[in-house]
């Protein structure tokens, strides 16, 4: 199952995902961005799976212009990015944090 | 069948379904990261069905169904939705990063993460998926609990043929599980590493098979307690016959008649278990298995073209230039009441005197009248090692053509070797019928009695493969005659 907590903070959106980040997980976040919130901030310790939807959800926040911080993201996160020939387009020493 | 899940089109179900199957590929043997990685194409493929084929309805339902064999899983979506066509679905990165055009991103996902996607569009009874992932199989002396000195050792010793011993009596016992270590040296040194039934490698798999009843077995030992000779048979899952297989003899102890005492034992076996029939499958490389199952009754009812790779025997010729045929072998053990048969005109006399072969009483009808169903009832395995597929027919509907027609384009796609089609021969719809889907280039394979829900089928192939009959190797007359029989249509085909 997938859970998620969400705290807002500002102009920042701290979000912690249990479990899969996919479709519903997408809309459970887009629910809760407001116009003035441009750091988005992922703790995805306890997420093994992240899907298309999931990935094409981070890379519009951040051609947007947004800032994107992820924590501990899943091995298949950058496999994914590699298959779907985004990962020169992320600056993942700037988003990722381990 | 492992698995069946009904699930609503709900997104909510997207994350159960990825656990249920990474924990289910987990237990089938996949690694933690292939169980991922194939979660991962399963949640690209359920999200599709809800956004694509159910775009605005959440009470929808579609099937999902899990199934393993030793070396692979697979799951089947079925689903009634909105058309659509993954084929024209195409990832581009350039329309992606210039115009954030993301279709086809899940699909090209899907591929990436399983190891054959396929999709079948079965016309206006909807679409059908196949994920399937194969599972590593570790090493073989691994699983023999060998070590590779060990395997050296026995390799150096097996390099010359061993020659023949005569034995001084030999026993042949049922198999218990205790025997299934022994079973799995046996065929190791047999077939060295190319039996394509690789669970047969590992003790554990033998002995779950046989605890839980999946298969009967006898396995020969000489005086002094060593194995020589293992042949099992295999009930099938939906009707009442079972396949004799997994036919093993030591190289050394060939020619003793340690094959031929092992099958009366297992005739024996098959009539205490009332089963009606037995068949087998026989490479026609050689006509050793042929033999064999000739001498006890079997009759050859049909031929299926190009539909296994080539497995090499030890003491065999091991060249073989193309796919390899197999001769279907059938033995009535209970012959049953006289039933009624419905036929297609072309292939009446080669049916009827398969019948006569097989000394089963039937009455070949001419329908009067039938009902056609609203759907058409179809199945469909897909055997990836060999690259063929097979298709069910068990009702037909008033769609029957169409849905046919869409199947057989669709797994054209995936580059078949032989598509095989099974016409239920006690149906009255199928004289009719047949004449329809003659368009569709399939020609004669032969009988399969008894083959589905203990109902006879006609079996059709077609072949997408080069073939020399010359080298299809059939022992019996009548199995000659189908050859040639089969024959004629395929050079009437190419």
């Amino acid at each position: 199952m997938s859970t998620i907590n969400i705290y807002k903070e500002n102009n920042q959106l701290r979000v912690t995902v249990r479990g899969n980040f996919n479709l519903r997980t997408k809309k459970m976040i887009l629910s809760r961005l407001t116009p003035e919130i441009n750091k988005l901030t992922i703790n995805l310790i306890d997420s093994d799976l992240i899907d298309s939807e999931g990935v094409i959800f981070l890379h519009r926040w951040l051609s947007e212009g947004n800032q994107l911080r992820l924590i501990e993201p899943p091995p298949i996160l950058f496999e994914i990015l590699e298959i779907l020939q985004l990962d020169d387009s992320w600056d993942l020493e700037k988003i990722v944090t381990t | 069948m492992d698995a069946k899940l009904q699930v609503f089109t709900d997104e909510l179900m997207i994350s159960p379904i990825c656990d249920f199957t990474y924990r289910w590929a987990l237990n089938c043997g996949l690694s933690e990261s292939g169980a991922l990685r194939f979660s991962v194409a399963m949640s690209e493929l359920v999200t599709n069905i809800i956004l694509f084929a159910f775009p605005h309805d959440r009470k929808k339902k579609f099937e999902i169904e899990f199934y393993h064999t030793f070396s692979n899983v697979e799951i089947v979506i079925r689903e009634l939705g909105e058309p659509f066509d993954p084929d024209r679905h195409i990832y581009n990165i350039e329309k992606a990063l210039a115009k954030d055009d993301f279709d086809g991103a899940g699909f090209l996902l899907m591929r990436s993460f399983s190891d054959e996607f396929t999709f079948i569009n079965r016309g206006r009874e909807g679409k059908e998926f196949r994920v399937s992932k194969n599972i590593q199989i570790h090493d073989i002396d691994e699983l023999l609990q060998q070590s590779l000195e060990q395997r050296e050792a026995e390799i150096e010793h097996t390099i010359e043929p061993s020659p023949q011993k005569k034995l001084d009596g030999f026993t042949v016992h049922r198999i218990k599980a205790t025997d299934a270590e022994d079973i799995s040296k046996l065929i190791y040194r047999t077939y060295r590493y190319t039996y394509n039934k690789e669970d047969m490698y590992l003790p554990k798999k033998i002995e779950e098979a046989v605890l839980s009843k999946d298969k009967f077995g006898v396995i020969a030992r000489k005086k002094d307690g060593k194995a020589i000779g293992y042949f099992a048979i295999t009930p099938k899952y939906n009707s009442n016959i079972a396949e004799v297989g997994e036919a093993v003899v030591s190289p050394s102890y060939r020619r003793n008649g340690v094959m031929s005492k092992m099958m009366n034992h297992l005739i024996e076996i098959a009539n205490s278990k009332q089963i009606t029939a037995l068949f087998g499958q026989a490479v026609t490389t050689h006509p050793v298995s042929q033999k064999v199952n000739h001498k006890f009754g079997f009759k050859t009812t049909a031929l299926q073209l190009a539909s296994s790779l080539n497995v090499k025997f030890m003491g065999f010729n091991e060249e073989y230039p193309q796919f390899v045929s197999i001769a279907f072998d059938f033995l009535p053990i209970n012959q049953p009441p006289k039933k009624s048969i419905y036929l297609p005109k072309k292939y009446k006399d080669i049916l009827l005197e398969t019948y006569d072969e097989l000394e089963m009483k039937v009455e070949a009808i001419e329908p009067d009248s039938y009902h056609l169903a609203d759907f058409s009832e179809i199945d469909v395995k897909i055997n990836y090692s060999s690259s063929s597929s097979l298709i069910i027919v068990n009702k037909y509907g008033k769609d029957f053509f169409t849905v046919l027609s869409e199947m057989v384009e669709s797994l054209e796609l995936k580059n078949p070797k032989t598509l095989f089609l099974d016409l239920p021969i006690q149906n009255k719809a199928t004289p009719e019928q047949f004449s329809n889907i003659s368009s569709l280039g399939f020609i004669y394979c032969g009988l399969f009695p008894h083959f589905h829900k203990n109902s006879d089928f006609l079996r059709l192939q077609k072949v997408y493969t080069k073939l020399d009959f010359e080298i299809i190797d059939i022992l019996s007359d009548f199995g000659k005659k189908i050859k040639m029989f089969i024959s004629d249509e395929y050079y009437k085909h190419i």
